[in-house]
């Protein structure tokens, strides 16, 4: 079960990646633990693809977090700011990775 | 009298609810991916969600899933003299990239990745009646590329979860898949 605050991080941190889609907007109200999980997978993938995603994910990992399994579920609810600071900075990484990845999240929802 | 014709009967009718099953059972769905086809177990679908994301997307229960799209030169922002029967093939390592621009090299390079396929993924090209599939399957995932001889327009890209690669060609009408 996420928070609602949860929940809202989540969707800016996919939109971060993919953009916005109303499907995955649309989707935000079942979000769950799979969510978070393909999330996790997706930007473990995709960590590289620009400068203020090395950024945010660096900042989300700080103060001896690590990308284990499940580290995305620990820093929800406290990312907000990081999000936003990212949006600022643009968005997107290849397209391969809404094509790839709005499927498997869409997915955990239903 | 009255009972020998009973008892055929309901051999009769023993023998077609049988028969009857067998066919239920061995019934495919088609399922279109612009002309690339996919053909499901019917059985299989029972229970299962399909909903639209930009192709047809399956969720046969927790673990097996199936999404998948058609993508062309403009989707994959690749230049308009592309080759792209070649895309798989770039991105799986089995033609090198060395001769084209330079960020295009990049694009290609990191391409697996951001699709989430290990390094180590097991790459496969298998010839069908129509063209060719290529796989990259690690763990429990795989991505499934098919082109088509006909056409150079267009690509399938599947996305299985929780699938061996020798059920996804099967779904893709290749016989004896190993």
């Amino acid at each position: 079960m996420l928070s609602e605050q949860q929940k809202n991080e989540l969707l800016g941190l996919i939109v971060l990646f993919i953009g916005n889609d109303p499907s995955i907007s649309s989707s935000k109200p079942y979000f769950n633990n799979a969510t978070v999980d393909v999330v996790e997978r997706m930007i473990e993938a995709n960590m590289d693809c620009n400068q203020s995603i090395k950024k945010l994910i660096t900042q989300l990992v700080s103060g001896g977090r690590t990308l284990s399994r499940g580290w995305l579920k620990r820093v929800l609810g406290g990312a907000e700011s990081a999000i936003k600071a990212a949006e600022l900075k643009g968005y997107g990484c290849q397209v391969v990775t809404k094509s790839k990845w709005k499927p498997a999240i869409i997915t955990t929802t239903y | 009298m009255l009972n020998k014709t009973a008892i055929a009967l309901c051999a009769v009718l023993t023998v077609l609810s049988a028969n009857a099953q067998l066919e239920s059972d061995s019934a495919l769905t088609s399922i279109y991916y612009g002309r690339f086809k996919l053909e499901i177990p019917t059985a299989s679908l029972a229970n299962a969600k399909i909903f639209s994301v930009d192709g047809p997307a399956i969720k046969f229960s927790d673990p097996l899933t199936l999404g998948g799209t058609l993508v062309t030169r403009e989707v994959l922002q690749l230049p308009a003299d592309f080759n792209l029967a070649l895309y798989p093939r770039y991105i799986f390592g089995l033609e090198p990239t060395d001769r084209l621009p330079e960020d295009l090299q990049k694009q290609l390079s990191s391409a697996l990745r951001s699709f989430g396929i290990a390094e180590d993924a097991a790459i496969r090209e298998t010839p069908y009646e129509e063209g060719k599939i290529y796989s990259a399957c690690a763990h429990t995932a795989c991505l499934f590329f098919a082109t088509q001889h006909a056409q150079d327009d267009h690509l399938l890209m599947l996305f299985p979860e929780g699938f061996t690669h020798k059920e996804i060609l099967h779904l893709m009408g290749v016989a004896n898949a190993e």
